[in-house]
Parts: structure tokens; sequence; C-alpha cells
């Protein structure tokens, strides 16, 4: 379960207030909005990677609120993959395990696990720079689920991809959402991809979040 | 010549003479180091700093929400992404404190086989008259620089 419990944040004259958000366990949540109405701050602050000026953010039954964004559970797939420019796929997807210390073995169990099921086990050893924006996606998304989070949060996650491929990537994520049982939160101001992949959507305007009917 | 007057005027402070009675830095081959320091440091923040902006602080971000601290993703992320424009900041820092002549002039003085470096030298050579032996140390200088030069092409396209 995702709950953002009357979150405020303000930078300047951007003000977010009284937000609350809640999507069920195991739900794939799609959020719209225009850009620059705040999608990715409430974003980040889900992540932890900003911390708002009142409200609690609630994962499970856990508050999360001041818990740094490592220990969270939050897999996070930015609108580029925000690749790490120096290291090759398997160390992407090894990475979260790395930092866990699990063994060699293990990690590599694992890297091959995800590249087969992401369709990535062919460019295990390119660097970011070799990647199409689909191949990047699809290792981004795998670095993020290597920890098994409980959430996964995608922020546009197919904005820079091909029309022929984003179907492709589409049913991907909703495979990927349904076999690792994760709760997913979708940004997106795409009302297709919404339709395509919405269990429940929400929309943030005018710093308020409302449900919709899809 | 204004950052070696600086140097020489802080180590006459209390400060700066409780430090030369642990490391002597006036006049001597330490001196020299600290005056090329600080010259090739404001040089290599510079072109640092150009390099750290133009990263997306995206990445890091990503690494810590698998997991890293804010240090950790800044070492296993962020310094990698970087190191080829440190390897040229470093190089051109380098080079620069290289063919510096004022301040070690001022600073750490121009002792002949004590505190002589090559653009020194080359003034030493000029201000006695021996014209062939200051063009010797300019043609190592310009040998040197083509060295350098060659090794940052090199290397930084494999760094």
């Amino acid at each position: 379960m995702i709950h953002l419990d009357s979150i405020t944040w303000q930078t300047g004259t951007f003000r977010l207030e009284n937000i609350n958000l809640h999507v069920p366990t195991g739900q794939y949540a799609v959020l719209m909005g225009r850009t620059g109405c705040g999608k990715t701050t409430l974003v980040e602050i889900l992540c932890g990677l900003r911390r708002p000026l009142s409200g609690r953010v609630l994962l499970g039954e856990r508050d999360v609120t001041y818990e740094p964004p490592g220990s969270r559970g939050v897999g996070y797939v930015p609108q580029d993959g925000a690749m790490f420019p120096t290291m090759t796929v398997r160390e992407h997807l090894g990475f979260a395990l790395r930092l866990r210390r699990r063994t060699p073995d293990e990690i590599a169990r694992r890297v091959e696990q995800l590249a087969d099921e992401l369709g990535v086990a062919a460019l295990l050893d390119r660097r970011p720079q070799g990647l199409s924006g689909g191949e990047r996606q699809r290792v981004a998304l795998g670095r993020a689920l290597a920890a098994q989070p409980k959430v996964l949060v995608l922020d546009e996650p197919l904005s820079a991809i091909d029309e022929e491929l984003r179907d492709d990537l589409a049913a991907l994520l909703r495979r990927v959402q349904r076999e690792h049982h994760v709760t997913v939160l979708h940004i997106t101001h795409s009302r297709a991809e919404a339709a395509q992949l919405a269990d429940v959507l929400f929309r943030l305007a005018d710093g308020k979040i409302a449900e919709q009917e899809k | 010549m204004v950052v070696g007057l600086c140097l020489l005027i802080f180590f006459q402070t209390a400060a700066g003479k409780m430090i030369e009675r642990i490391i002597p830095f006036t006049y001597t081959v330490a001196g020299i180091v600290l005056a090329q320091f600080v010259i090739g440091a404001a040089f290599a923040v510079r072109t640092m700093r150009g390099v750290f902006d133009h990263l997306s602080s995206r990445p890091e971000d990503v690494a810590m929400t698998l997991g890293c601290s804010r240090g950790q993703a800044v070492w296993l992320v962020t310094l990698p992404a970087a190191r080829r424009g440190m390897f040229a900041a470093f190089s051109i820092a380098w080079a620069r404190s290289l063919g510096e002549f004022g301040p070690i002039l001022v600073f750490a003085g121009a002792t002949r086989m004590k505190t002589e470096v090559l653009p020194t030298s080359v003034f030493i050579e000029l201000s006695v008259g021996r014209l062939e032996a200051a063009v010797a140390v300019s043609l190592i200088m310009v040998v040197l620089a083509l060295i350098v030069l060659i090794a940052v092409r090199v290397a930084g396209e494999k760094v």
C-alpha cells in the first residue's frame, strides 16, 4: 500500500498542499497531470529524496516519512532511466544486491533471472551509451526490481520511447507488476498509457489530487 | 606574484609561524610545492566545478533509493562518472603549475640548485646574459608541454 497523508511541500511560489493519495496493495496506480504540476515532486517525496513540510508517507503499515531513501523498499525508475554511465548492464542489475552484501553467486543468479525476464540477457556486458531508449528503461526497471521492493515508482517511463516499442514496454510493466506482486505508482501525462495500464487513476491539478474513473 | 606575496605574508603571522616550525615553507622546496598547489588548485576547482555542474543528479538519487547513503552514491556513481573531467582538471592544473613563475620567485626564491624551477631558470639565465642556456631550458619546457598534451589526449580517451 502507498499512502500519502496530508502532504504539504513548497519551493518558492510553488506549493502542494494537503495532498492525499491512497494506492491499495498490489494495484497499478497511474497519476496524471500537466507538466510542472508537481508529479515528480510527489514521487521524490515518496522515494525519500525530498522531505515534506508536513504530512506522512506510509508504505504498507510503516510510516517512512523520516526514513532514508534506501531503507524504504521503493524501486524508482526515472524518466530517462538515469543510468550509471561507467557501469555495465550486469553491474546495474547487481548494484542493489552488492550494496546489501549478497554473495557473488546469489548476485549472478539474480542478474541472470532479471536479464532473462526483461529481455536484456544479450546486453549484459554493454554500457548505457550502447543501449537504445527502450533497452535503458528495461535495465532501469531491472535495477529497481533487483532488491525485491514492495513498491515501484515509475516516473514517465515510456515518454522517451518510440511508439512502436511503447506497447511492448507497457505490456512488460504490467507483467512485471503481476509477477513481482508490487504496488506501482506510474506517472504520466498520456491518457492512452493510463487507459492501458491503470487499475486506479489519479489526476493532480491545481495542487490537489482527485481519483478518477478509468 | 600576488599569490606569492600573500603566502609570504601569511607565513609571517602567528599561525603561519607555527606551521613553519613543523614544515618550513618559505624559501624551501616545500614552498615551491605549496605555491604551485595554490595556483593549480584554483584552476582545478574551476574546471571541476564545470564538470560537476554538467552531471545530472538523477543517477545519484536513484543510487540512494537502491540503498546507498549520500556518500556512497557520490563515491560509487558520481565520481566515476566525473573521472574524465577530473583527469582533465588535474592535468590542466599540473601544466599550469609547471609554468608558474611569479609566486615561486616571491615565496620560494630562485636559488641555484635549491629552489630553482624551469621558469625561474629561464629568468636566471637571461638575467646573467646566457641566452643559449635560457633557450635550452625553454625548449625543455616546450617538449614537456607537448608530452603533457599528448598524454592528456591519449589517457583522456582511455579514462
